[in-house]
């Protein structure tokens, strides 16, 4: 397998006829760890989504290239099939499919029909994961994700990462809802695929909190406000990041304070008759 | 092959006792072990009903005198009438009625009792069932060809345990018109699973829960394809303190299908500490599939504890979204959400009886090819 490379160019795009990115800039090669900050609302769940082809979500400009080839331009499972993977913040729950039919269904949807993955293989494969992310082993035969808890959801979109293996793998705050064992066991779990998986594998990692990084350290810390990329640092931002909060970075972007909820003042204000 | 042996290699039940009805009416009762049948044929049809295997497990089956018409008239739901005015033809509602009772003693294990009601009968049939105190049976009824009408009289007698399976045997098209009342006594309680895959169908149940204690859990999966019309009617009166009952229905419907789950509870002044749920949902495949859920519940009584939900929706986008991330087609996803709708009643009729496991894989296999097309 070739080294990948995530290419995003002047990304930007817009949900709800709300411009959200204006303009995202970033580059993850295999065997990088990159780690996406910032403050609430600002647009990391949406570039996620973007990547991964969610409908909701309307390119305006800008290109992602996955090893050279137009994303945009692929249906969602085409990404998927190509190497890309999304953990989700808030993973659909699924009623009566279980968990190992749809992992397995999955599997065999990256391979070639003459090589698909026989039963005994694949539970192999699944029981190992399972222990070596000390879920319960009851989980792959339950409904997916349906009536999860939120860490059981965040590990099993962790176990699906380690079955499928992807080139590019994004995961957009997979710390949250983790109680303080669980979050040592994805952190390593993680890492450990990193190192597996050398170059093949390039990371982007979406979090808001510093604790993560003990875990999987990164190689390069982006923040994004108010739709941009407005720094990019290492570890060492991300402990800055923890200490001091946002607001420095706010005053230094010469950015206002980020609007909450979807409309701003303005927005509110030329409804009115005034 | 004939049908019924066809039936019954689908739905791999083969090691188990049956009250087997053939095309000339009820037969016998007797166990269907393949070692009995050499050969696999059916069981000998010249065979005593009241065989010594039969009372050896505690079973007894006797040919009764048809009820009244007023005993009958209590099964058939007030819709009928218009509902032969819907399909334009005569139903076979009015015909003659072949009557037979049945009493289950309790046993040391429990008895799994497929009735098979295939080919053409002459008759409607109507079935007497009384389970006596401390009993446990599963009874599944397998319907196939046939158009009468089934009428179902269920006892359930002190601390008695039913769970009754209605199965309708995937690809045979009829209209069939079933209807079952059970009274459930002190302590007792009935499952219901029913599995409607193909075919137009009008169900009706009426549960009654008369001893405290009494519980009546019943879950339906149904598969409306094009042009077909499946009802469910189904009313639970709670009568005394203290009774538990939950509804959970599934349906999935295709291009001018047409489904209908209408869930009653009743609960009567004086069932003060009783809990009824109900769950009805129909999932949509096409804008031009008719669907109504609609959930009553009546209520007389302040302490008592009650929910409902029905709703006729289209498929999540989320739930699309994130298969497809993962790689499934479009179309991988779709087929998997939707034969995920009916999954759970059927994993959870395989949970109930163990003896159906190969019946449900069957229907299951089904259900995929189903959604595959
Ligand atoms: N599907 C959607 N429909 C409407 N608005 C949306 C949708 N998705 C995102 N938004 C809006 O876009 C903005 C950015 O949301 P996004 O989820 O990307 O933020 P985030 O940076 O991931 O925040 P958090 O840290 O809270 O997860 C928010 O104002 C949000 O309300
Ligand atoms: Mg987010």
């Amino acid at each position: 397998m070739s080294r990948p490379v995530l290419e995003i160019k002047n990304l930007s795009c817009s949900v709800d006829h709300k411009e959200i990115l204006h303009g995202i800039n970033l580059t993850v090669r295999g065997g990088e760890i990159h780690v996406i900050m910032g403050p609430n609302g600002t647009g990391k769940s949406t570039l996620a989504s973007t990547l991964m082809g969610h409908p909701s979500y309307k390119v305006n400009g800008g290109q992602a290239l996955l090893n050279g080839e137009d994303l945009l331009a692929m249906p969602v499972d085409e990404r998927a099939r190509k190497g890309l993977f999304l953990a989700m913040q808030y993973p659909a729950e699924i009623q009566g499919v279980t968990n190992a039919d749809f992992m397995r269904t999955a599997m065999n949807a990256k391979l070639p029909a003459d090589h698909q993955i026989g039963v005994f293989p694949f539970r192999k494969a699944l029981n190992q994961a399972v222990s070596e992310l000390e879920m319960d082993a009851s989980l792959p035969d339950r409904y997916l994700n349906e009536g999860f808890s939120g860490g059981e959801k965040k590990r099993n979109e962790i176990l699906q990462m380690k079955l499928l293996k992807p080139a590019v793998a994004i995961l957009d705050e997979i710390d949250s809802g983790l109680d303080i064992d669980a979050l040592r066991i994805v952190g390593q779990n993680v890492t450990r695929m990193a190192q597996d998986r050398g170059e093949e594998m390039g990371l982007l990692l979406i979090t808001h909190y510093q604790r993560l990084l003990d875990y999987i350290v990164p190689d390069y810390v982006h923040v994004i406000m108010n739709g941009r990329v407005v720094r990019t640092g290492d570890k060492e931002l991300a402990e800055k990041l923890e200490r001091d909060g946002y607001e420095w970075l706010r005053q230094e972007a010469g950015l206002e304070a980020e609007p909450s909820g979807s409309e701003t003042a303005a927005d509110l204000l030329s409804g009115l008759p005034l | 092959m004939r049908n019924i042996d066809k039936i019954r290699t689908s739905l791999g039940l083969d090691n188990i006792y049956g009250l087997y009805f053939s095309h000339k009416g009820l037969s016998s009762l007797m166990p269907l072990q393949r070692q009995d049948r050499p050969g696999g044929r059916a069981a000998d049809p010249k065979c005593d009903p009241l065989t010594a295997s039969c009372q050896r497990d505690g079973m007894s089956l006797e040919p009764i005198a048809s009820p009244e018409p007023e005993e009958l008239a209590l099964f058939r739901p007030v819709e009928i009438e218009q509902k032969k005015k819907e399909l334009n033809r005569p139903l076979p509602v009015d015909c003659e009625t072949q009557a037979y009772r049945l009493r289950i003693s309790p046993v040391g294990h429990q008895v799994n009792l497929p009735v098979y009601l295939a080919g053409e009968r002459p008759a409607a049939t109507y079935l007497d069932i009384t389970l006596e105190p401390g009993a446990e049976a599963a009874i599944t009824l397998v319907t196939a060809k046939t158009e009468e009408p089934i009428f179902l009289n269920i006892s359930l007698e002190e601390n008695s345990r039913l769970d009754l399976n209605l199965i309708k045997m995937p690809g045979y098209i009829s209209w069939q018109l079933l209807s079952y009342r059970v009274a459930v006594a002190t302590g007792a309680s009935l499952r219901q699973h029913a599995v409607n895959l193909d075919s137009s169908v009008y169900q009706a149940g009426q549960v009654f829960l008369r001893g405290e204690g009494a519980e009546a859990r019943t879950q339906t999966a149904a598969f409306v394809n094009s042009f077909e019309s499946q009802r469910f009617d189904m009313t639970i009166r709670h009568e005394v303190p203290h009774t538990v009952s939950d509804m959970f229905n599934h349906g999935v419907i295709m291009a001018e299908g047409f489904g209908c789950f209408a869930g009653r509870g009743v609960i009567i002044k004086g069932a003060y500490g009783s809990k009824a749920d109900q769950d009805s949902r129909f999932l949509a495949l096409d804008p031009a599939a008719k669907a109504e859920a609609y959930p009553v519940l009546i209520i007389d009584e302040y302490d008592v504890e009650a929910g409902h939900a029905g709703s006729v929706g289209q498929m999540d986008a989320e739930s699309l979204f994130y298969l497809q991330s993962r790689g499934l087609t479009l179309d991988e996803a779709h087929s998997l959400i939707t034969a995920g709708y009916l999954f759970p009643i059927l994993h959870d009729m395989a949970r109930c009886v163990p003896a159906l496991k190969q019946t449900v894989a069957y229907l299951q296999q089904r259900v995929i090819e189903k959604v595959s097309l």
